[in-house]
């Protein structure tokens, strides 16, 4: 007699274990959500507010990404129990809380580059604090919310409504991924805010290698594209 | 271009969580935080006259 496959579904449990399933799918996507929205928030203040991101505005905006590439993996990987027998929320989890601790390296250089009485910082302060200070909350409320979802989190094999705990299960979705529409929507706006900030750098460093320390202009639109602009000198940032 | 560069690298990561290749993501992820950490070190050794 072949042995029984043990086959959890989300519709054998208790409700509530139902509920909080649910809201756990949801926290991942506001998790990206939100990094979108504090993203665009930057292109605000960067071509409404006229200011110019720095190098190190552009390390914060990057490892802020991918702390939400760890959500979207979680989402997108959600059909597997294990991933040879690694935890997918171990890795996903993971990948977010090591890019959160760069990124709080980042804005906490920049804030002591910044600290000494007097110095104005970098850029206008909005709502009362300046761009990297914000990132370092960002990043600490990250962190937090890791390792939060660590601990209560379950398997995200159970956002699917019926699902083998087994290995990968790729013949559950061979024509790809089957995910939901808001996840799809989610997934290409972060998309295109990536592509934007692509673009937005390129055009700020033109065919330079590197950003000058505090720039003042967009150098691919300057001459040959190469010409220097910004300072390197002061306090950087 | 650099800083460019780093960001098409994000783009690719998040495209490759889209495949049934879950350790191509992982790999990209690190390549990419190692390509961040390199570039932060760079702008952060810039006055010490390190050429890092």
């Amino acid at each position: 007699m072949p042995a029984a496959k043990h086959i959890r579904s989300i519709n054998d449990e208790h409700p509530a274990w139902r509920i909080w399933t649910r809201i756990e799918l949801l926290i991942l996507h506001l998790c990206v959500l939100g990094i979108s929205g504090v993203l665009l928030g930057a292109f605000w203040v960067q071509f409404v507010g006229g200011e110019y991101p720095c190098p190190l505005c552009l390390l914060q905006r990057m490892a802020m990404i991918l702390t939400a590439v760890g959500s979207i993996f979680v989402i997108t990987h959600g059909h597997y129990a294990r991933i040879q027998g690694f935890s997918v929320m171990g890795l996903g989890y993971g990948m977010s809380l090591l890019a959160a601790v760069v990124g709080m390296s980042v804005s906490t250089r920049q804030i002591l580059l910044h600290i000494v009485p007097g110095d104005s910082g970098y850029g206008n302060p909005v709502f009362g604090l300046h761009l990297y200070t914000w990132a370092l909350i960002v990043f600490v409320f990250v962190i937090m919310v890791s390792g939060l979802m660590l601990i209560f989190g379950r398997e995200p094999v159970l956002h699917c409504p019926v699902c083998h705990d087994t290995e990968p299960a790729a013949s559950k979705t061979p024509h790809g991924l089957k995910l939901p529409w808001y996840s799809w929507c989610m997934y290409w706006l972060f998309g295109a805010v990536i592509l934007a900030n692509a673009v937005s750098a390129f055009a700020e460093a033109g065919f330079n290698a590197y950003l000058p320390d505090n720039p003042t202009s967009y150098i691919l639109f300057e001459g040959d594209g190469t010409s220097a602009s910004g300072t390197n000198e002061s306090s950087p940032k | 271009m650099i800083a460019a560069g780093i960001f098409l690298c994000l783009f690719f990561l998040l495209s490759s969580t889209l495949r049934h290749l879950p350790w191509l993501s992982v790999i990209l992820f690190f390549l990419t935080l190692g390509f961040m950490i390199l570039l932060f070190m760079h702008h952060a050794t810039d006055k010490l006259d390190l050429n890092f």
